[in-house]
């Protein structure tokens, strides 16, 4: 009598072969493709939420200017979070256009000393305690900090880095805001802020330079 | 505990691992199932897999295209500014049906050819986020998910593209339209 060969000892090689994709099957996956994208912008086109498909520029939604005087002036008062009718109207989706860097993100540039850093917390905690080489640009004193800080930022496309408590804290997207609004393209918020370098343990330094 | 916190990156690539590994098995004839071949059975449970994954992620996106471009925007903000909306309406829509292919097995292979390129497309954003160091949520399910990316993201996503690429290349599945329609399967 035969015994069947138990299917455990059948050789790998009896495997059956893999299939190759085709050309066929690149004009299916290219038919797919176009098939939802066009049933997406037809959803779009008619979804009460849709939104504009063309990039919008702050020229095209009739971007308002901020009321403070541009930023070369110095002559900026100290800001206020209440929005008022002279608020910018942000761009879709743009609550904080602003990218966010982790910790390690911000220790890499800390690091190769690729980047500037803006501590946008008061001048007495900047004093206890701040990243080394950062500078002091307390967020609600914009017009005071302005004069001392931007000249040391020549070169409006280098990195700024801005931090301030970490969490809820505002003040780094404040001066991140004033400085794109001055031309500076390379700004970004360090989400973790202060508590988190502090909590690492990395380099602190303190007083009231950098 | 949420749904969102166990099925973390972390349990996630360990699903998509045993996944793989219960494929391997079948194609190594390790085991047999009773009048199934195991293979084809394994790249089923894969290829269902796969497109659960893909329709359950495009849901939240779906009725949300200004959430998923605030995330863009946020996130992913090396892609062209002109092609931010698009992507923000396309995606969404292109992962459904993707995912909707793959579950009810019509065309499914070529299905799995977008999941393959939708994988590696994400494989290189999110690793480009975590190199330089972006603190950002991926947005791959949730566009609020509080998980931030990180190395594990990235691991996450390549399985999911191995997963594709044995649902890919497999000689055929079980539960699918195209076998219904008397086609060769996936041809």
């Amino acid at each position: 009598m035969r015994h069947r060969r138990p299917s455990s000892l059948v050789p790998a090689s009896a495997a059956k072969p893999l299939s190759v994709p085709d050309k066929g099957l690149f004009r299916q996956a290219w038919g797919l493709f176009v098939f939802s994208a066009f049933f997406a912008v037809g959803f779009n086109a008619f979804y009460v939420d849709g939104i504009e498909l063309k990039h919008k520029t702050k020229k095209d939604i009739n971007w308002r200017p901020s009321p403070q005087p541009a930023l070369p002036g110095f002559g900026m008062a100290s800001q206020s979070s209440a929005p008022d009718a002279a608020t910018p109207t942000p761009l879709p989706g743009e609550s904080n256009p602003f990218p966010r860097l982790s910790l390690m993100g911000v220790k890499e540039r800390f690091d190769k000393k690729t980047c500037v850093f803006l501590d946008a917390r008061k001048p007495e905690e900047y004093g206890e305690g701040h990243i080394p080489g950062a500078l002091n640009f307390y967020a609600n004193e914009i017009g005071k900090f302005a004069p001392v800080v931007l000249p040391q930022l020549q070169d409006k496309a280098e990195e700024i880095v801005a931090y301030c408590h970490g969490g809820d804290c505002d003040f780094s997207l404040q001066i991140a805001k004033t400085l794109a609004d001055a031309g500076y393209t390379r700004v970004e918020i360090f989400t973790g802020g202060w508590p988190e370098w502090e909590k690492a343990g990395y380099p602190i330094a303190k007083g009231s330079g950098p | 505990m949420t749904i969102d916190e166990i099925l973390n990156d972390q349990t996630l690539c360990g699903l998509s691992l045993l996944l793989v590994l219960v494929w391997a098995g079948a194609r190594r004839r390790l085991y047999a199932l009773p009048q199934l071949d195991a293979e084809t059975a394994a790249a089923t449970l894969l290829r269902l897999a796969c497109g659960f994954l893909l329709a359950g992620a495009s849901l939240d996106k779906l009725g949300d295209a200004d959430g998923f471009l605030g995330l863009i925007k946020e996130c992913y903000f090396y892609i062209p500014a002109s092609l931010q909306p698009l992507t923000a309406v396309v995606i969404p829509w292109l992962e459904f049906f993707t995912g909707l292919c793959l579950l009810s097995g019509f065309r499914w292979r070529a299905a799995a050819l977008v999941f393959c390129v939708l994988m590696v497309a994400y494989t290189l954003a999110v690793s480009w986020d975590v190199l330089h160091g972006i603190d950002c949520a991926c947005g791959c399910f949730k566009t609020d998910s509080a998980e931030k990316m990180s190395v594990w993201t990235v691991a996450r996503d390549l399985l999911f593209f191995v997963t594709g690429t044995i649902v890919l290349t497999c000689p055929g599945t079980y539960l699918s339209l195209d076998r219904l329609n008397g086609q060769k399967a996936g041809s």
